[in-house]
């Protein structure tokens, strides 16, 4: 490539991380640590009935006799759980629940600032919105709409008080605490999330969305998303994520459920953009994360879209049980890394009933120093007759110190299911550059059209807003590194 | 302990491994050390995910100390051997040389061949240098037992422009007579600058045993090796190989796997490309029936520029047979301008054989050309009603898909004769008949090999 093409590309690599801001906000916090005392204060702030505190204590337990897991292909200095600060909550300035007004106006300034209107006035086309900040959740609107149709959409806590027999019911069936080391940790210890039970064939009618803000300094993040769908139920899902910048890493370790009913469907998108680090590789947020979706139901389809332009290590496998016959897995996935992020991510599906169908598309861009890795699993089953999977992975590499890697798994139990992998590896091509510029497009358009070319079959799948913010968000993690 | 572990042990500490040069002993004694301390895979470790090596640990395998003829005769031989016109045939009976039943003529001047025991003694300046030089035996636990076992095998060096004109084939003969046995053969080929050798391996046998062998092949810059790895053992053999390659600049590599047999079977290839524009040809193919566990590992490191790789391997599974896939493709920082490519499809023809493959690729320079692509399915209904539209019965159609999809392998095959051979054992033990050979006018829908260069 040309000087100019790998001035442009530094150009287009290197813009700032816009929301690296801080906000001061006075703060209820936990001292930092973690104990079973710790997980009993959280549990009391929050008002828990018992089966909560009972679960999270058992929760802990098994943490505590797990081993932190390696297999991974990132590298981070290990991480001292005894050092966080598990309870960061922004202090309310009168007492009193839910009312939109008794915000701080600071918090309200903070997601303002960030693009999230929680006034519903501002209504951006129909968006609900749940603003978590830090540990908790700091409002949600238009809860008295959507309740109308029976849906009910609110944050963790809410939903652990007034509807104690549908968490009970469901938390915990999808991604048990004894899954993995990081959901053992955040089953024990979460703050908040979102709660989203859409009732028995109901169409949700605007798109459900929760904003994830970290503010304090040496907090982690551990929230809990649960979204059930009944039978004929349909919602659309969407999550963002910012921290501001600073030279310590956070760690941020969710759990997602998601719980698909006959008929129904979810969709979940993710437009993840948490800090990243700075250019030497300091700071950043760990973003280990659990996912996953069980397809319960007959005919049922759960489709996860994730752009991952954020964090310093992205660690994380939205993945897909496919239970009922006929139901349908989906993951459109599009990872960008920088300087020297690392992501390892892509997804599992998992074929039990007989008929089901997967599709995974998987965008990996790698710049700077940085390294990209999609790890994925299908697995057919024995009794998952006439299944079908299609699966593509395309990595772009932009810089000569950057690295991708494909590491898919397949397993097939059964002969008449078909299975196809395809992965591609490449630099962007000098005939495609050579073509647009020789067609009057100037060199940082041409990449620029090429990237968002290569990416376009995964932002396709966004909704229209998030489409566009991922376009520019695009722009922005790569600024700098065409070259 | 696992019985298996205690004779490996009683059988090293009498192996009279201290009688060799103390170069030889050394590197012997850190190869059990290293086996010992690591002791055998679990299915935990990435590369043995789908393979459990546990039960066959039970079975406590002899080595077979002495070269005492096992009464195998020369006929049963000739059932192994490829018709290839003015082929070297070399033949190891339980691992070791046997001059009576091989033929030897016409080597070319300054060209060495020669059994691994003997070499050993004679040329051990040259084998020393490369030997346990690419098998990394810290990383592979059963090539650490190959190499603290080391004592027969062959070794060949093909000097300066040196061209061997004939094929070299191997025939590695099992006869077990009734003992749970295990030989370790190790081969060292060395082809020095623009030479050229090809060579074919063959594993047979009769009985229970367990064949753990090694062969490392060092390409000199602009040499040509061609080499074809059958494995026709016993259905009830243990069968593990290992082929470790490396390639200096502007040489050729031409590798051909064929595993029919065995009842565990581990085939591992790993190709070190260490030299500017080299380039790789891997073809595999392999075929499980009945209980048969067939794996097979792949490494292709492109370790410098301009190097190209290809990578193809097929599989067909029946009955209740096991396949496994896992190919790595690794692209150091410096192996700019890397074009590599690997693909691996499978056929399921029964509800009960199962498939699992792992297609990796490793890329940390950015000026490559990388692809891989995996596919597990079954015959195409749509296929299969073509030839059924053409007057075919269902039968022969099924039949002669399946067969198609594997000739696809063989005809990659260059040597002369070598095709034919394979179609014969293909046809054979698609249709089960693993004991007698058919000629190859009995083939329905052969037109002989064809040849690609």
């Amino acid at each position: 490539m040309t000087d100019i093409a790998h001035h442009e590309l530094e150009k287009l690599t290197d813009q700032d991380y816009k929301y690296g801001f801080t906000s001061d906000i006075d703060a209820d916090q936990a001292p930092p640590g973690l104990s079973e005392d710790i997980i009993r204060l959280i549990s009391e702030k929050k008002k828990e009935p018992k089966f909560m505190l009972e679960w999270r204590l058992k929760a802990y337990r098994h943490w505590g006799t797990m081993k932190e897991p390696t297999w991974s292909h990132v590298h981070y200095p290990p991480i001292d759980y005894q050092s966080i600060t598990y309870y960061s909550a922004p202090r309310k300035k009168k007492e009193g629940p839910g009312s939109l007004d008794a915000i701080d106006p600071e918090v309200r300034a903070t997601f303002e600032k960030l693009g999230i209107s929680i006034d519903e006035q501002k209504r951006l086309s129909g968006i609900a919105v749940d603003a978590v900040m830090d540990s908790v959740s700091v409002a949600t609107t238009f809860q008295k709409e959507l309740a109308k149709k029976g849906i009910i959409f609110c944050s963790f806590s809410e939903a652990v008080q007034n509807h104690p027999d549908l968490v009970k019911r469901y938390l915990g069936t999808v991604v048990p605490y004894t899954d993995n080391f990081f959901a053992a940790l955040n089953a024990a210890v979460f703050t908040d999330g979102s709660f989203c039970y859409i009732p028995k064939r109901v169409h949700c009618p605007m798109e459900l969305s929760t904003y994830f803000r970290i503010n304090a300094a040496n907090t982690g993040q551990f929230e809990r998303t649960l979204i059930v769908a009944e039978e004929g139920g349909y919602v659309s899902y969407l999550e963002g994520c910012t921290a501001p910048r600073r030279d310590e890493n956070q760690l941020h370790a969710a759990v997602v459920e998601l719980i698909a009913l006959d008929h129904a469907r979810i969709k979940y998108s993710t437009v993840q953009n948490w800090y990243p680090g700075d250019k030497e590789g300091r700071g950043g947020i760990y973003n280990f994360v659990t996912k996953r979706g069980k397809c319960l139901g007959k005919n049922s389809k759960i489709s996860w879209t994730q752009v991952e332009t954020g964090s310093s290590i992205t660690w994380k496998y939205p993945s897909c049980l496919l239970i009922g016959d006929h139901s349908v897995g989906e993951f459109y996935s599009v990872a960008v890394t920088n300087n020297y992020q690392q992501a390892d991510t892509g997804t599992k599906m998992i074929h039990i009933g007989k008929n089901t169908k997967s599709t995974i598309v998987s965008k990996g861009i790698s710049a700077g120093h940085a390294q990209n890795t999609y790890r994925g699993l299908v697995r057919i089953q024995k009794g998952a007759t006439e299944s079908r999977n299609y699966s593509r992975c395309d990595s772009l590499l932009m810089g000569d110190q950057c690295g991708a890697h494909t590491f898919p798994y397949v397993e097939v139990g059964n002969h008449s299911s078909q299975v196809e992998h395809e992965a591609t590896t490449s630099k962007i091509g000098e005939d495609q550059l050579f073509y647009c510029k020789q067609r009057g497009l100037s060199e940082e358009d041409a990449v620029n059209m090429i990237v968002n070319g290569f990416c376009k079959e995964v932002f396709r799948e966004l909704p229209m807003e998030f489409a566009v913010e991922a376009q520019k968000l695009l722009g922005i993690s790569l600024e700098g590194s065409v070259g | 302990m696992e019985p298996l572990t205690l004779q490996l042990e009683q059988d090293f500490s009498s192996s009279g491994f201290s009688r060799h040069p103390t170069w030889l002993t050394e590197l012997m004694k850190s190869a059990f050390v290293s086996f010992e301390d690591k002791g055998y895979p679990s299915p935990r470790e990435e590369a043995w995910r789908y393979t459990n090596v546990v039960p066959m640990t039970e079975t406590p395998f002899r080595f077979v100390k002495d070269s005492k003829f096992s009464g195998v005769s020369k006929d049963k031989i000739k059932h192994f051997v490829a018709d290839i016109e003015g082929a070297l045939c070399l033949v190891f009976v339980n691992g070791f040389f046997q001059p009576q039943l091989s033929t030897l003529q016409g080597l070319p001047q300054g060209m060495i061949l020669q059994s691994m025991a003997e070499a050993l003694k004679t040329h051990s300046h040259l084998v020393r240098p490369y030997l346990a030089r690419f098998a990394d035996y810290r990383e592979h636990p059963f090539v650490a037992v190959n190499t603290a076992f080391i004592h027969d095998g062959l070794f060949i060096f093909v000097p300066k422009k040196t061209v061997v004109k004939f094929p070299v084939h191997l025939v590695y003969f099992s006869a077990s007579e009734g003992q749970e046995t295990v030989t370790h053969p190790r081969n060292l080929f060395v082809v020095e600058e623009q030479g050229q050798l090809q060579l074919i391996e063959s594993y047979a046998g009769e009985g229970t045993y367990w064949t753990n062998t090694v062969t490392e092949i060092v390409a000199g810059s602009r040499a040509t090796v061609d080499h074809v790895r059958v494995q026709k053992e016993d259905l009830k053999a243990t069968h593990f190989s290992s082929v470790f390659s490396h390639q200096a600049a502007d040489s050729h590599f031409h590798s051909h796997l064929f595993s029919f047999g065995g009842h565990l079977v581990r085939n591992n290839t790993h190709v070190i490309l260490g030299g500017e524009k080299s380039d790789c040809l891997l073809n595999g193919f392999f075929m499980g029936q009945g209980q048969q566990h067939v794996d097979n590992q792949t490494t292709m490191d492109h370790a410098s520029p301009y190097a190209s790789s290809d990578e193809f391997y097929k599989g067909i599974l029946k009955d209740q047979a096991q396949g496994v896939f896992n190919g790595r493709i690794i692209v150091r920082p410096q192996a700019q301008k890397t074009n590599a490519r690997q693909s691996n499809r499978n056929l399921l023809l029964s509800e009960e054989a199962r498939m699992n493959t792992k297609p990796n690729l490793e890329i940390y320079a950015n000026d490559v050309r990388c692809s891989h692509g995996a596919t597990v399915g079954h015959i195409d209904e749509e296929q299969l009603f073509y030839l059924r539209s053409r007057g075919l019965d269902r039968h022969i159609s099924y039949d002669l898909l399946t067969y198609a999809f594997a000739r696809e392998i063989i005809q990659k095959v260059p040597l002369e004769g070598m095709g034919r051979s394979l179609e014969c054992d293909l046809f054979q033990y698609l249709h089960g008949e693993t004991s007698q050979k058919v000629p190859s006018a009995a083939l329905p829908f052969s037109r002989g090999p064809q040849r690609t260069v």
